[in-house]
């Protein structure tokens, strides 16, 4: 889903939205075929899904050429994918193929596996493909697949571990059949083999520090000696890779570059692609730059962890936080927060993807009709809140501090040191803080987030049905009841007024003119170089 | 003078001892906590147990520090807890980016301050003397982050003769290193350059005043002997403290100009170290740093003794 260059935001935005709606119509329309193509349905039981075997057959593979040079926003800390953090995927991608690709609709097509199958809710089947080797020579198969699950689960400081936890075992059944079986349900299984747990190093480089030495199925391999850390990393195209057609670009560039820095090196002509501020988004399309945005938002988000009143009374009183969602004004927030750019909803999720419901927009700005419920709560007179924050997340926490205080309520907020607010999140004495979800599924971010004794219920609040309905959402046998599922959580939670939307936001890139092909996929913050070009 | 720079250079462990003893404990205090700038807000809290233990923070502080110490001792500043690369590869790579800008501002300060600060001096009450002191205190007041703005914004991107950001190595291309220090070095220099100016006017003024110079131009002796074999040699000595001083401020500064431009120096490396609680980064670069100043204070002595024969190295 690529948004071309147009004059008018609220049209793009309404394009992102259709186009989610489309991502929807497909997901919904494969949900119900046991043997579609190219989408997923990760449940459904005793599905299976084929896969083509490599990018357009019929387009001649053009030889590679011409360096792309991307700014991206942090170093990189490890080209070890058990060992990556998230935000950092981007440095992975041209070197790792990944199990399943996802695709910008938000379906999911074979990668190095090209078909898999759910014969039960808790067994995945994966078809390796043949023919396919690694940057070193040994081949991907079955074997050097099951190694690198295995792998994954004795990596005890991974940010993937969540995930290896809940895989029970691997077994290889054929040299290209490979059998996994899951502790529990999982819905977003795909997702998460279209990310760092479905990225596959050679077994040949366990032993050789993957970090610095990477060894993977992609289509470039890292340039060492081109390399510097802190400032640049350079990857060479693979003249043996599986399907060239992909690979559009001799070398890749990746350049640390600072918000600032990283607009001036893209005006300057320095760069061919960058994240896309949202205060320069204006400037870079004047200037004949093409943004390309990502079909799925990020959301701000107020995230509750005193869901019961055990730190602070009041937001025992469901009526109170009701209250308090009522009176975020998000249409004031877009407009001076994000240049008009934001999509003002109370839902989590965008109208037109399949957990979306419209009856939460009932919780769209309502000041009267908030201090009448928090008059009747009997808290009329307000009550003190302290939010904690950091960096970008400031602008956020003071927005709703004003709102807030508008509503009556007297809040304070804190800041804290960089890379600290997880910790006082987690530390159990923090009632509820802003925070931000990107690219998220479902599933990951109940987990990660907000699954009753979880990670960010430290104090192990009541949190009513959630976690059933949660659980009804793991054990479905189709998509269609998948969806009705998370949908029914995600309403739960904002009805219970466990998590309060503030803003969605739209990702987006700066594009140079002379650069096509640039797609972004719904966990990307930086387009991966495959199937990007430079014209001539 | 030869047992002096040894003296001073062996005073240089103790004093890196002592630097890194109040960094290495200083940070202790930061509440930042590296686990979870490593692995994300996701983690699970076995994951960053894990974490900890594998880069040493279950240990005593104590321990921590002898473990750090005892590495350097033997050549190795370890490595980054977020990096892929020894930290002594780090900072070798850096240290010729932050030097080049940081000696590109100091050509800079004195080719734009010293003759402007002549000339001020010896016009002293005249209208260029006024002009040169006003623009001298408005680059003294002006920050270098804003000044390196304006020369991405008005010189880098409309004319394209400078890069806006980037850094080109010397060895790869001579004129494409001049090219991306230039903008840099001017943005870091402009500051300088008016603290050096002010400096010499002073010490021009000053000199000028004093009998030796009356007693010289009484003797015959040309105007432009005295101006600039006997005036600048006694003005220069406190202009020596003032560059002094300014290549200190030119380390610092170098923080922020480097983040304007982007250039992969000591200063964006030690600024991300600093945010990412990555010791190792942070400590290698207290010990090289506490090592430059060093060497910018003995070298400074070095030229006292060389302006001023009543000075005496001892």
């Amino acid at each position: 889903m690529v948004v071309q260059t147009s004059t008018r935001w609220g049209q793009k935005v309404r394009r992102v939205i259709a186009g989610i709606a489309v991502i929807s119509l497909v997901v919904a329309a494969c949900g119900s075929d046991d043997d579609g193509n190219g989408t997923a349905s990760p449940t459904t039981a005793a599905s299976e899904v084929t896969t083509t075997a490599a990018s357009d057959d019929t387009v001649e593979a053009a030889s590679p050429s011409g360096t792309l040079r991307v700014g991206v926003p942090t170093n990189v800390q490890s080209f070890d994918p058990h060992l990556a953090a998230v935000a950092q995927e981007y440095y992975l991608h041209p070197l790792y193929d990944t199990l399943v690709r996802a695709e910008a609709d938000g379906s999911y097509s074979g990668g190095l596996a090209e078909s898999w199958n759910f014969p039960e809710r808790t067994v995945l089947v994966l078809t390796i493909r043949e023919g396919v080797t690694f940057s070193d020579g040994t081949p991907v198969d079955a074997k050097a697949v099951a190694a690198n699950l295995e792998r994954g689960k004795t990596v005890e400081a991974s940010p993937s571990r969540a995930f290896f936890a809940n895989i029970m075992s691997v077994e290889m059944e054929e040299p290209s059949t490979v059998r996994i079986k899951l502790s529990r349900p999982s819905t977003s299984i795909l997702s998460d083999f279209s990310r760092l747990p479905g990225m596959m190093m050679s077994p040949a480089s366990f032993e050789d520090d993957p970090s610095t030495r990477p060894v993977g199925a992609g289509g470039w391999v890292l340039d060492r000696d081109a390399s510097n850390a802190g400032e640049v990393q350079v990857f060479v195209a693979r003249a043996d890779y599986w399907d060239p057609g992909r690979i559009g670009v001799e070398r890749v560039e990746m350049r640390l570059l600072e918000p600032v820095a990283a607009v001036n090196a893209l005006l300057g002509g320095q760069v061919d692609i960058i994240e896309a501020p949202l205060a320069d988004r204006d400037d870079i399309e004047a200037r004949g730059y093409e943004l390309v945005v990502r079909a799925n938002t990020n959301v701000n988000y107020i995230q509750m962890m005193d869901t019961d009143g055990s730190l602070i009374p009041a937001l025992g009183d469901k009526r109170v936080r009701t209250a308090m969602n009522l009176a975020i004004d998000r249409e004031a927030y877009s407009t001076s927060q994000q240049f008009g750019r934001g999509v003002p909803t109370p839902s989590f999720w965008l109208p037109g993807t399949p957990y979306y419901d419209e009856s939460l927009e009932q919780y769209a700005f309502d000041l009267p009709r908030a201090q009448s419920l928090l008059a009747e709560a009997g808290y009329g007179d307000g009550f003190a809140i302290t939010l904690h924050t950091f960096g970008g997340l400031t602008a956020v926490a003071e927005s709703v501090q004003q709102m807030w205080t508008a509503l009556g309520l007297d809040v304070k907020v804190e800041l804290v040191e960089p890379g600290t607010l997880a910790a006082v999140m987690r530390n159990g004495t923090t009632a509820l803080t802003p925070t931000v979800a990107r690219g998220h599924t479902a599933e990951s971010h109940y987990l990660e987030r907000m699954s009753p004794g979880g990670p960010y219920d430290p104090i192990g609040t009541e949190r009513g049905r959630y976690a059933e309905l949660a659980d009804k959402a793991f054990q479905s046998e189709t998509l269609e009841e998948q969806n009705d599922a998370w949908r029914e959580v995600y309403r739960y939670a904002i009805e219970q007024g466990f998590l309060m939307v503030i803003s969605h936001s739209v990702p987006a890139v700066g594009v140079a003119p002379n650069i096509e092909g640039v797609v972004m996929l719904p966990s990307d913050n930086i387009p991966q170089p495959y199937g990007v070009r430079l014209s001539d | 003078m030869a047992r002096l720079i040894v003296i001073r250079l062996a005073s240089l462990l103790p004093l890196m001892l002592m630097a890194s003893l109040v960094a290495f404990f200083l940070l202790q205090l930061s509440p930042t906590d590296p686990a979870v700038v490593r692995l994300g807000e996701t983690a699970t809290d076995e994951a960053y147990a894990a974490f900890r233990t594998t880069i040493g923070l279950d240990r005593p502080i104590v321990v921590q520090y002898l473990s750090w110490l005892g590495g350097v001792v033997s050549g190795d500043f370890g490595s980054s807890w977020h990096g892929t690369a020894p930290v002594s590869e780090m900072l070798a790579s850096r240290l010729p980016v932050t030097m080049s800008i940081a000696f590109g501002a100091l050509v800079v300060g004195i080719v734009v301050g010293v003759p402007a600060g002549v000339v001020a001096g010896v016009r002293a009450g005249r209208p260029v003397d006024s002009a040169l002191t006003g623009a001298a205190s408005i680059g003294q007041a002006v920050p270098n982050f804003w000044a390196a703005l304006l020369l991405v914004a008005f010189v880098a991107l409309p004319f394209g003769l400078f890069p806006a950001v980037g850094y080109v190595r010397f060895g790869e291309s001579p004129v494409g290193w001049l090219r991306s220090i230039t903008l840099p070095a001017i943005a870091l220099g402009s500051s300088g350059a008016a603290a050096i100016a002010r400096q010499t006017r002073v010490g021009f003024v000053r000199v000028l005043h004093e009998p030796f110079v009356r007693t010289a131009v009484a003797g015959g002796i040309s105007r432009r002997r005295i101006l600039f074999r006997t005036v600048f040699r006694n003005a220069s000595i406190p202009l020596v403290t003032t560059l002094a001083a300014q290549a200190s401020a030119l380390l610092g500064g170098s923080v922020v100009v480097e983040q304007v431009f982007a250039l992969p120096g000591m200063g964006q490396l030690v600024l991300n170290a600093i945010r990412n609680a990555d010791l190792p980064i942070v400590m290698g670069f207290v010990v090289v740093t506490a090592a430059l100043m060093a060497i910018i204070q003995l070298s400074l002595d070095l030229a006292y003794a060389a302006l001023d024969p009543r000075v005496r190295l001892s």
